[in-house]
């Protein structure tokens, strides 16, 4: 009870003490401090999404995708201003691919049967390394680019879904998990185009989905989509 | 296989030289010459006989090279090689082109050209996002609307009929919607005082559709509804310049160029510009006053005599910070917001100083606004609307006195200022205050703090007679305790604003305090300064 009471004297005396109430405060000479951070400093990093569609022809007809095969990327960006023209940097990103199997009579990947619906998708967390070509004068902004880069990823999380609908109306979905017919890792090429925050950008994956050992025909490598980074 | 991995470098490149084409079309680029030999000029021809008056008044000459058109030979020449030319500009002594790189290499190449630089873009026009609309005015719209003149003392400018008379404001802004028939304004059609308009985007006199901007912008200059002055300029005539398009960034620095020129051949005596370029062309060291070619511009306008009015800019709660340009002319008086209801800093108006630390903003005045939109009486927010209400005031400033030099009024103006000579970087001297012209004297302020100095600590201490203690707190108008800490260079390096509710109101350790560094405080119109 004592303490309460000297708690609350202290806290009286000392509101009385530091009664004014600071409104505005500003320390100009922290704010003077050059910054190396921002869209054209120094150094810049931020995170991005992007959306893609996987186009483009599959290896062999048995491995055709249908529309709507895509790609979803959450990522990190870090780039190093070499000079006003040129930068170098890094993403890191989770990428999810669906591959919307075609259903027709030559399909062939995983298997021959057809199904009412059917998908493959992978996980992938990766690293690109790429380099950027600035156009145009700005000034602390992003601005107009050209990336050209490479990409390795980390495959995991592989899955085959089917889904048939039965003749008393039932639908039967199936998924299957902890695929062997992927392989581990992949690598690839990238070229982004971008206007600020918006990318537009193309992926082509040079290295095989499947393991040899499979002889799987290779699902489409392209990949077009547009990116959004958090940034001004 | 082996084909497709050829297939996609080859798509590679493809893109990248399709992007490179895209990214390398024609360029808006300005062309600067070296000299204007061989041109001739009358100014007699070339002015309006205000612009003609207003250079007789300040003692500057009617014949400025500046002035001379430039060259013709120089613009044929560069016509030929590049795509269009879309203006050449007297003052800067340049052409507007449009061109690609082989065609702009060219031109370099020309013996007659100085230098060739690309065209800035995306200017900002100043009004904050936060800002809404209604129609049907409230309680506190009203409120606001009295006080956005009050503040600066307007009913003592009413009270002796001064309402900008005679003055000459030209305002770019990005269309004027309604102006042409809206009651607002109509005090000002009946008199024919809106002298000249062009659209600097269509090439064209009607200015009268587009952004609403400007017709807001417009109101808190010499708007009225019902006989309650929106602005303070009531009386004043009008250029309006149609500069900003947002769907046509690249115009717009050339179009701010033009219209400048433009107000000075038509005469005006003030320019209200409520735009600024900040981080999409420039980095704030830049901010110096010096870099942009639209801060040279409005120097320029300054000497020929105009006071150019510039709102800070609404950057303050973001990364940016600080002021745009051309709000960091030196020439150029650029005008803060405060909060109506605080009557301090509104946190979305830009602080100064300027890269190279000179203060910035000068002036501040009301940031939260009632004007009059294309639907009616409307309360907005942003220094674009501070800059108009000071524009306003500027000219009855100098309806009171016109053997003043448009930097004489502006010195003027700041002096007039409520915090004067206190100043810090949120608010540059404070708001202006009417009664400085009307009464012409600066009555000596009795000292309302004491500094006592005990050799450990300095403390100031509010007089008795000057402490409020019931004042509320926090918003207690007129009972802030602005202080600052100003290096040796004259600097600030840390600026406060408190609420007063003791009369032992600061202290400070002496041993913490820098050698040569000065305290700055001010309280109730009183500032004193206490240096180590």
């Amino acid at each position: 009870m004592k303490k309460l009471f000297f708690a609350a004297a202290f806290l009286l005396l000392t509101s009385s003490l530091f009664a004014q109430d600071v409104l505005l405060k500003q320390d100009v000479a922290a704010d003077s401090v050059k910054t190396k951070f921002g869209p054209n400093r120094s150094h810049y990093r931020h995170f991005y999404v992007g959306y893609g569609l996987i186009i483009g022809e599959p290896d062999k007809a048995g491995s055709a995708v249908n529309y709507g095969s895509n790609t979803f990327t959450i990522g990190f960006r870090f780039k190093q201003k070499v000079c006003n023209l040129y930068s170098v940097g890094f993403n890191i990103a989770y990428t999810s691919y669906t591959y919307r199997l075609k259903q027709d009579s030559n399909k062939t990947v995983p298997n021959s049967m057809l199904h009412d619906k059917e998908h493959l998708s992978i996980n992938t967390v990766g690293v690109g390394l790429y380099n950027r070509f600035n156009f145009g004068r700005r000034g602390d902004r992003i601005g107009k680019f050209v990336d050209l880069g490479v990409h390795a990823d980390w495959v995991f999380g592989g899955k085959h879904f089917t889904s048939d609908k039965q003749d008393n109306g039932n639908i039967i979905e199936t998924t299957i998990k902890r695929l062997k017919y992927f392989n581990n890792y992949q690598y690839g090429a990238f070229v982004n185009i971008g206007f600020n925050r918006y990318v537009f950008t193309a992926v082509y994956r040079l290295s095989d989905l499947f393991e040899k050992s499979y002889t799987y025909s290779e699902l489409p490598r392209l990949t077009v989509g547009i990116q959004i980074g958090f940034h001004k | 296989m082996l084909h497709k991995r050829i297939y996609f470098p080859l798509l590679l490149l493809l893109a990248i030289l399709q992007c490179n084409q895209a990214f390398s079309q024609d360029q808006k680029y300005w062309v600067f010459f070296k000299d204007k030999s061989n041109t001739t000029f009358n100014p007699y021809e070339y002015f309006d006989s205000k612009a003609i008056e207003r250079r007789i008044d300040q003692g500057i000459p009617l014949y400025d090279s500046t002035d001379f058109p430039v060259n013709t030979g120089y613009i044929s020449s560069v016509t030929s090689l590049v795509d269009s030319v879309s203006y050449s500009s007297r003052w800067f002594n340049a052409l507007a082109v449009y061109a690609n790189n082989e065609q702009i290499y060219a031109v370099q190449q020309l013996s007659f050209v100085s230098s060739v630089e690309p065209m800035m873009l995306f200017v900002v026009p100043a009004n904050y996002d936060g800002g809404y609309d209604t129609t049907s005015i409230t309680s506190y719209q009203l409120d606001i609307l009295k006080r956005q003149t009050e503040r600066m003392g307007g009913k003592i400018f009413a009270e002796n009929n001064i309402d900008g008379k005679g003055l000459r404001i030209a305002i770019f802004d990005g269309g004027f919607p309604t102006v042409n028939t809206s009651p607002a304004f109509e005090h000002i059609r009946k008199e024919n005082r809106i002298i000249k308009t062009w659209d600097f985007a269509k090439k064209k006199e009607y200015v009268y559709s587009y952004m609403n901007h400007g017709t807001m912008v417009m109101s808190c200059i010499g708007g009225m509804i019902d006989g309650t002055k929106i602005g303070l300029a009531t009386g004043a005539e009008f250029l309006l310049a149609r500069t900003e398009v947002r769907r046509e960034p690249f115009s717009e620095e050339e179009n701010w160029l033009a219209a400048v020129e433009w107000a000075d051949k038509n005469g005006a005596n003030i320019i209200n510009s409520s735009l600024g370029y900040t981080y999409h062309r420039y980095f704030n060291d830049q901010m110096d006053g010096k870099t942009s070619l639209v801060v040279r511009a409005a120097n320029k306008a300054a000497s020929k005599g105009i006071l150019v009015v510039n709102a800070a800019g609404n950057e303050g709660d973001n990364k940016w910070k600080y002021i745009g340009t051309p709000a960091d002319g030196d020439s150029v008086l650029s005008v803060g917001g405060i909060q109506p209801e605080s009557d301090y800093h509104t946190s979305f108006s830009s602080f100064g100083p300027t890269s190279d630390k000179r203060m910035k903003p000068n002036v501040c005045s009301f940031g939260h606004v009632t004007a009059a939109g294309p639907k009616g009486l409307t309360t907005t927010q942003g220094t674009s609307f501070s800059s108009p209400l000071v524009a306003g005031f500027v000219a009855c400033a100098w309806q009171t006195n016109r053997s003043l030099k448009n930097m004489e009024l502006f010195k003027e103006i700041e002096k007039s200022a409520d915090l004067y000579p206190y100043y810090d970087y949120a608010h540059g001297y404070g708001v202006p205050q009417a009664s400085y012209f009307i009464n012409m004297e600066n009555p000596e302020t009795p000292p309302t703090f004491d500094f006592v100095n005990d050799g450990s600590s300095l403390a100031v201490v509010i007089r008795k007679e000057y402490f409020d203690s019931i004042a509320p707190r926090p918003f207690a108008s007129y009972n802030y305790l602005y202080y600052n800490f100003q290096n040796s260079k004259g600097v600030l390096d840390k600026y406060f604003v408190i609420s007063v509710s003791q009369t032992d109101v600061l202290k400070f350790i002496i041993t913490d305090i820098k050698k040569g560094e000065k305290i700055n405080v001010h309280y109730k119109k009183y500032t004193a300064t206490y240096q180590f």
